[in-house]
């Protein structure tokens, strides 16, 4: 039943972004998104360092391991890449990188949320700062 | 080092065959003796095959309390649930004699299934509410049935968590009413006494799979006086009397037979050991916190089912896949499944749905391995909370909250904050 990929289940059992960061020095963005009674839930921290590239990236899930597996490799990616490097749509790039099947992309589309509220919140921090 | 083997705690789904009835049904397969039709009464091949078969009902018929020759040899309880909800309301609506049947939310679905099937053939379906703790009060039971009702079905005892319904009290609620009374006691045969003639019980489903027998073979009682008419669902050489025509497998039949003699000698050792290694389970688990109990402490002894907070039954699954083998609520990797019914019957919160688990324990089931399943869901817990976006999440939300979640996931849920 539990026909998760090699590389779902490498992030899940060993997730390198897990939980939120302590964004000291950076511009913080939280977000969230999903609903626990759908069965999935995610928040999303992104920080922001002095050149507006995303620095560091943590997250929180209430899902099944494709849901933290997504999340984990979402976070990872999102390092050294600045808000505008990440304007393509997530899901393929995902699916493609661990292996999903299309009936879980739809967990990826959450996370993807999650991570866009984030930037969005982070983007007008910084905005704020500026001014 | 080799780690070993997951525990099975997945004894409400089947149990493993015991080594005696495998025994037993090598002989009826093997035996130099074994290849005559039961129905072959003209030989002495036939003969000995159908001594088997009468002795095998005998087996069946005492563990549960009824007499033998009400005993149908079925693939199953599935079959003997549609055979008894089929067979008895196509046979009265044929003749006119009411076209009505209740039944129960918690149902295992080889008995929702049928009803639905009545209902598209014209029937009538009243399915009843439980009480959150998954109960059923007699008196609601008997409220629900009208002039035209032919049956009630209802369950023993509950597969996924294992509520026992008041069978005794409430045939006799029952008794003044006109109408049959059928219970699927699959789960509860050879785990809690029956007494289905005393009781006055009309019909009742039973499986071998879950009491030790093999997968494959299940009966249907049908109170044999005064004689239950049903209408069959298959039409042949008139085996059983014409219930349920086809030529008996006898190594099947023999095998059921032997775990219900096996079943009634161990009744009492096996449900005292069942009730110290569920109570130590719960003991040992409830240590997480966020640990709920679905159904009640005075179910049936060999099942635990309990909803953790705060993790996806999915993951904490995963977590335990090479330490458990049970069943969890919810998969969302299998495309078809939804989460379960018993407990959405039951009220529990959707949240609590998919994080549920449902622990059933067996026979064979030892202390140490009830231990070592509650430490790694001790462990997963741990490691899934520590990440888990639930927390504190009635303490309100950080950062915004995406403004179009994905419908297909989030439909009909509510935005924090
Ligand atoms: C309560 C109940 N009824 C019916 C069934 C179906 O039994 P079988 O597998 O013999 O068809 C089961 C087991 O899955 C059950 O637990």
């Amino acid at each position: 039943m539990n026909a998760f990929s090699p590389k779902v289940l490498e992030h899940f059992r060993d997730p390198r972004r897990a939980g939120l960061f302590d964004g000291e020095g950076l511009i913080v963005g939280n977000g969230a998104s999903g609903h626990v009674k759908s069965g999935i839930r995610v928040r999303f921290r992104i920080g922001l360092d002095g050149s507006g590239r995303i620095a560091r990236a943590g997250w929180e899930c209430f899902g099944c391991p494709a849901a933290i597996a997504s999340s984990d490799w979402v976070a990872e990616y999102c390092e050294g890449r600045s808000p505008e490097e990440l304007s393509a749509p997530l899901p393929p790039l995902v699916a493609e990188a661990l292996d999903l099947e299309p009936a879980l992309l739809s967990r990826v589309l959450v996370v993807e949320d999650a991570l866009r509220a984030a930037l969005d919140d982070a983007t007008s921090s910084r905005m704020c700062e500026k001014r | 080092m080799t780690e070993a083997p997951p525990v099975y705690l997945d004894h409400a789904a089947t149990t493993p065959v015991d080594p005696a009835v495998v025994e037993v049904m090598m002989r009826w397969l093997s035996g130099a003796d074994a290849m005559g039709n039961p129905s072959s009464r003209g030989h002495c091949y036939g003969r000995g095959a159908a001594a088997a078969v009468e002795k095998a009902r005998q087996q069946v018929a005492a563990l549960v309390g009824a007499e033998p020759e009400g005993i149908v040899w079925t693939s199953g309880a599935t079959e003997a649930n549609n055979l008894a909800l089929l067979g008895a309301v196509r046979f009265a609506m044929k003749r006119g004699r009411g076209r009505h049947l209740v039944s129960c939310r918690t149902e295992h679905k080889a008995v929702l299934e049928a009803c639905a099937a009545l209902e598209r053939e014209g029937a009538e379906v009243t399915l009843l509410d439980p009480a959150p703790d998954g109960s059923l009060c007699p008196g609601r039971v008997l409220d629900a049935v009208r002039d035209d009702t032919v049956l009630v079905s209802l369950m023993h005892v509950n597969n996924e968590t294992g509520v026992i319904h008041d069978i005794a009290a409430i045939a006799d609620t029952l008794r003044s009413c006109p109408v049959l009374f059928h219970v699927d006691a699959a789960q509860s045969a050879g785990r809690l006494p029956l007494a289905v003639a005393d009781w006055g019980v009309d019909m009742v489903s039973l499986s071998a799979h879950k009491l030790y027998g093999p997968k494959g073979v299940g009966a249907l009682y049908v109170r044999p006086r005064p004689r239950l008419r049903i209408e069959p669902l298959a039409y042949g050489g008139g085996q059983e009397r014409g219930m349920r025509p086809g030529t008996l497998a006898t190594h099947q039949i023999a095998g059921m037979g032997l775990a219900c003699a096996l079943a009634a000698e161990r009744i009492d050792t096996d449900s005292a050991h069942l009730l110290a290694m569920r109570r130590r389970l719960w003991d040992r688990l409830s240590e997480a916190g966020g640990v709920v109990l679905h159904g009640r402490w005075d179910g049936a002894p060999h099942i635990l089912n309990v909803g953790f907070q705060g993790v996806h039954g999915e993951a904490l699954e995963t977590e335990l896949e090479d330490a458990v083998a049970i069943s969890t609520g919810s998969a969302c990797a299998s495309a078809d499944a939804t989460p379960s019914h018993v407990l959405r019957a039951m009220g529990v919160p959707d949240t609590l749905v998919i994080s549920s688990f449902r622990f059933s324990l067996g026979r064979t089931t030892r202390a140490e391995d009830v231990d070592r399943v509650a430490r790694s869901v001790l462990q997963g817990l741990r490691r899934l909370r520590s990440f888990s976006a639930v927390r504190g999440e009635e303490g309100g939300e950080i950062g915004t909250e995406a403004r179009q979640g994905n419908a297909a996931v989030s439909a009909g849920s509510k935005v924090l904050q």
